[in-house]
């Protein structure tokens, strides 16, 4: 746990960079510090670990203010990436990893097991890298050396200065994932700096937003979504905030979980039954062993065709169907450009179980978002 | 199963001990160009040097005989002109030229002229060298005539025999011991006409020596005996020059010498030279052999320390057998400078002059090279950073100011010798050093900085374990500019008196030999190239291997 008490930091030109900031960091939880360029996220995440010096108010650390041990004994104990990386040039990529293991006076047969472990935890082959030099790799690479880097000696506690921004989108996307992953088993308290809401969106657990040296709404993303404190944020979020909101949110925590069913032997007097049943306008065609979605038959066609299989429209899931762990964006882009209302979802093998209609997805984001209903519904991509 | 062997025989023959070989060529120039050199000594006429000793035959009349009181007389050609007053002049006189010399030359009690002679008279205990060179400006200027030569004579009653020997040491560069004439013959003129129609070399030395009366020529020794009443300071010098003129390398004249400073002689490192083209080329062999038994034995290993560290080792014992080899820079010299009466410095070998250059250069470096990563070091500090535009400043015009004048304003302030050069050497070197360290610190990404701090380095991990090692290829460059420079620089160090082959080259000046001039340029360049060289292995060796991975 972190806790920002009315932190000021002045620097020597008179310049307030931060400007009594109170801000308290839950245990296990990425917390995302975002704002235009300027307005004092570096600096904030920098006074935790002393780099800068804090001005005013104090920052407590479980509870223990951050100037009670030697600064560097300190920093030994929070991890630290930076965008840069800064990895050091003229020693091995396990060097670099064991440098703080090293400055805390690990044993070397802990300290290789533990160099292994992480390379293995931030995705490079051990064997491989151990022994090359930080030229050797690609910027993505070394991003991940710098996280392994900064997780080296199992600091509770990171820091991480826009980690990804200086690799290509796609390499970002990956190591976020990745990064997400790593995070789900390590469980640390992480302070993440970012300018890109995309990016915070998708990392926080709860997002700080900060203007010029002032903390302006600290929530979760889709509390900041739906309910921007002021027009500053919700600039800074975007007029397609909607959208992003629908990409917190899994289909299968919004779709109906009970689809109309027939399945590929059924007769139509059965299907016709189903209609009735469902009160739906089409019914779902799966495969009776498997549950596969097979294609759909729509009422109207059951009229003039005697046989199921002759009525029905006979598609491959994948062009029909939204896999359930995709978002509630990725489903409303599919419904949009198949001109669906109700589309169906789909495991991962294709099986059928469950649908979604664009009058759920519109209900949600037009919905009181604070209401039991939504927030049930709604949970962080992950 | 065969076919396989042959391959990988084949494969193994493939690889060649490329420096090794190439040592094994020049061991095998060295033999041949050595082998050249030796038989080219021993021909005969080539006497090599030649040491002068006085020596009385007479024990009644030795050279620095007592000479209570006496008479010069100058003969001056072309008469003086009408206006001088003839006559017998005292020290009251206001007869101008009369006047001059009694201003000039102490002691004179008389002075007589006449048109064609003037007469000195003196009573005094003083040589009469002395007087001869203290009157001849005075007369010049009295005669008021360029064309003015002055002739001069010393009555004296005796007649006096000389003997000129020559060195009976070995020759220095080998066994050879040089010889006027073949061994076991002798020749002998006891007159002047004698002489006149005798072998070459008696004719050469009668032709130039008026005063000439008699001759002995042996294997290594001339007896002289010369007129009554002759200059023999004058018969010495005339057949120091006859004898360099027969024997075109002769050097007879160690005295005339300038910038050879007594102090010099005592710095020389212990180094033995190595003399002969033998040496040379075993040391050759013997480096081809290390190289071979490099090649086998570290062709496996990761040899970044050992096998440069032989180059540098076998370089430098190569550079320095050449160095040491003395009949090589005199066959050299000569083939450029081929009518030189001088080629080879008569007061010390190629080597020595190294030795005591290579101890200016070091012994600087020594002072330059911490002081200089010191100060840099610390005007890169946080604490100390508002100096630092300064001080690059400073450095930067500090390399504009000419070496000549740090040793010029050096030598009236702590004098002449060895420390004054040292101090200029280390004004100018350290320019450079401290340039470089400051260049390869401030290039060391920042960030790469900050993240050590984030990490819980402290400034001395992060200056000893991050900073340096990062900037140590940066730093060595400037290391070796700086030794280069003071390679070069020192060889100014002779016009203070430091040594080094700055001498040679001044002499070489100083008295128009082109020889000498070379003999100090060609080993200075030589080695600038070599310390070069030695500091580039080094510098190999220092630079962390990650960073020797270009981006
Ligand atoms: N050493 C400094 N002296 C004066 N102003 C500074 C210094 N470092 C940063 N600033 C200013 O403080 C503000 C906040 O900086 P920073 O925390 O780095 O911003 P960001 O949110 O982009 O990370 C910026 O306006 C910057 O210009
Ligand atoms: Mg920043």
């Amino acid at each position: 746990m972190i806790e920002f008490k009315n932190v000021v930091k002045q620097y020597p030109n008179g310049f307030r960079a931060v400007d009594n900031l109170n801000l308290l960091v839950h245990e296990g939880e990425i917390c995302v510090l975002i704002g235009p360029s300027g307005c004092g996220k570096t600096t904030s995440m920098r006074m935790i670990n002393r780099l800068i010096d804090i001005s005013s108010g104090e920052i407590l650390i479980n509870g223990q203010p951050n100037t009670e041990l030697p600064a560097e004994e300190l920093r030994r104990q929070i991890g630290y990436a930076i965008q840069q990386i800064g990895l050091l040039p003229h020693m091995t990529i396990s060097d670099n990893i064991a440098i703080v293991p090293r400055l805390l006076k690990w044993d070397e047969d802990r300290i290789r097991t533990r160099v292994d472990e992480l390379l293995d935890l931030v995705g490079l082959d051990p064997d491989i890298s151990r022994d090359k030099f930080p030229r050797q790799l690609s910027g993505g690479q070394q991003q991940r050396v710098g996280v392994a880097r900064a997780l080296g000696a199992d600091p509770p506690i990171m820091l991480m200065d826009e980690p990804f921004g200086a690799v290509d989108p796609i390499t970002r996307e990956v190591l976020q994932a990745e990064f997400l992953q790593i995070q789900e088993r390590v469980g640390k308290t992480i302070i993440f700096v970012t300018h890109d809401i995309d990016e915070a969106i998708k990392m926080g657990d709860r997002i700080a937003i900060m203007r010029d040296g002032h903390l302006v709404q600290y929530d979760t993303p889709d509390t900041i979504l739906a309910h921007p404190n002021n027009r500053f944020v919700r600039d800074f979020v975007g007029t397609d905030r909607t959208l992003k909101r629908l990409g917190l949110i899994r289909i299968k925590n919004l779709m109906d979980a009970s689809p109309p069913t027939c399945t590929l032997d059924s007769t139509v007097e059965e299907a016709k039954q189903c209609f009735v049943d469902y009160g739906a306008k089409s019914v779902f065609i799966v495969d009776k062993d498997d549950g596969t979605l097979k294609g759909w038959v729509d009422k109207e066609e059951l009229k003039t065709n005697t046989s199921l299989l002759d009525a029905m429209y006979e598609a491959h899931w994948v062009d029909i169907a939204v896999r359930q762990d995709a978002t509630a964006r990725e489903a409303l882009s599919a419904m949009v450009a198949r001109g669906f209302r109700v589309t169906p979802v789909v495991d991962r093998h294709g099986k059928l179980v469950g649908t979604i209609t664009l009058k759920a997805l519109q209900d949600l984001v037009s919905y009181d978002p604070t209401s039991t209903a939504t927030t049930e519904a709604v949970s962080n991509v992950g | 199963m065969s076919v396989d062997k042959v391959k990988r025989s084949e494969q193994k023959t493939l690889q060649i001990p490329w420096a090794a070989v190439v040592w094994l060529i020049i061991s095998a120039f060295v033999f041949v160009i050595g082998g050249y050199v030796v038989t080219l000594r021993d021909v005969e006429r080539f006497p090599g040097d030649f040491e002068l000793s006085t020596e009385p035959t007479d024990s009644e009349n030795t050279v620095k005989a007592d000479i209570v009181a006496g008479t010069f007389e100058y003969n001056v050609v072309p008469e003086l002109s009408n206006s001088v007053e003839t006559g017998t002049f005292d020290e009251t006189t206001d007869n101008p030229v009369a006047a001059n010399l009694f201003e000039n030359i102490p002691d004179i009690t008389q002075v007589t002229i006449e048109p064609q002679t003037i007469t000195i008279t003196y009573d005094n205990d003083v040589e009469p060298d002395m007087y001869i060179r203290r009157a001849q400006r005075p007369v010049i200027n009295a005669v008021l005539n360029d064309g003015a030569t002055i002739t001069s004579r010393v009555a004296s009653d005796a007649e006096k025999t000389l003997v000129f020997m020559t060195s009976d040491d070995e020759w220095r560069y080998g066994s050879y011991v040089p010889a006027l004439i073949p061994e076991g013959q002798q020749e002998v003129y006891e007159t002047r006409e004698a002489g006149e129609n005798g072998s070459e070399m008696a004719q050469f030395i009668f032709e130039r020596i008026n005063s000439l009366q008699a001759l002995t020529i042996n294997r290594d020794s001339l007896i002289v005996t010369y007129r009554e009443g002759a200059v023999e300071n004058q018969v010495i010098s005339r057949l120091q020059e006859a004898l360099n003129e027969f024997h075109p390398r002769a050097s007879l004249q160690p005295d005339l010498w300038v910038f050879t400073i007594a102090a010099s002689s005592e710095r020389i490192m212990d180094i033995i030279p190595i003399n002969t083209g033998i040496p040379l080329f075993l040391y050759t062999l013997v480096l081809a052999g290390i190289e071979f038994a490099a090649f086998f034995s570290l062709r496996n290993s990761d040899d970044k320390l050992i096998r440069p560290l032989l180059r540098v080792v076998a370089v430098f014992l190569f550079f320095w057998s050449i160095y040491g080899h003395e009949p090589l820079w005199d066959f050299t010299l000569g083939l450029i400078f081929p009518s030189s009466t001088q080629l080879v410095h008569p007061n010390a070998t190629v080597i020595e002059f190294t030795a005591q250059h290579l101890e200016l250069v070091f012994v600087s470096s020594l002072i330059t090279i911490p002081a200089g990563l010191l100060f840099g070091i610390i005007v890169t500090r946080d604490e100390f950073r508002e100096l630092l535009p300064l001080v690059n400043n400073l450095v930067n015009s500090g390399q504009t100011v000419p070496t000549i004048a740090i040793v010029a304003f050096m030598a009236p302030i702590i004098g002449f010798g060895f420390w004054p050069a040292i101090i200029a050497l280390v004004a100018y070197g350290l320019l450079p050093v401290v340039r470089n360290t400051i260049a390869g610190l401030e290039a060391v990404d920042p960030f790469i900085i900050d993240s050590a701090r984030g990490m819980g380095l402290t400034p001395s991990q992060i200056l000893f374990q991050i900073e340096l090692p990062i900037a140590s290829s940066v730093i060595m460059a400037g290391i070796r500019t700086s030794m280069i420079i003071n390679v070069g620089t020192a060889t100014l160090g002779a016009f203070v008196g430091s040594g080094g082959l700055g001498t040679p080259i001044a002499s070489g000046l100083a008295m128009t030999v082109d020889s000498f001039i070379l003999l100090g340029a060609i080993p200075a360049a030589l080695l600038a190239i070599l310390i070069d060289y030695v500091l580039g292995r080094i510098e190999f060796v220092l630079t962390p291997r990650g960073l020797q991975i270009e981006n």
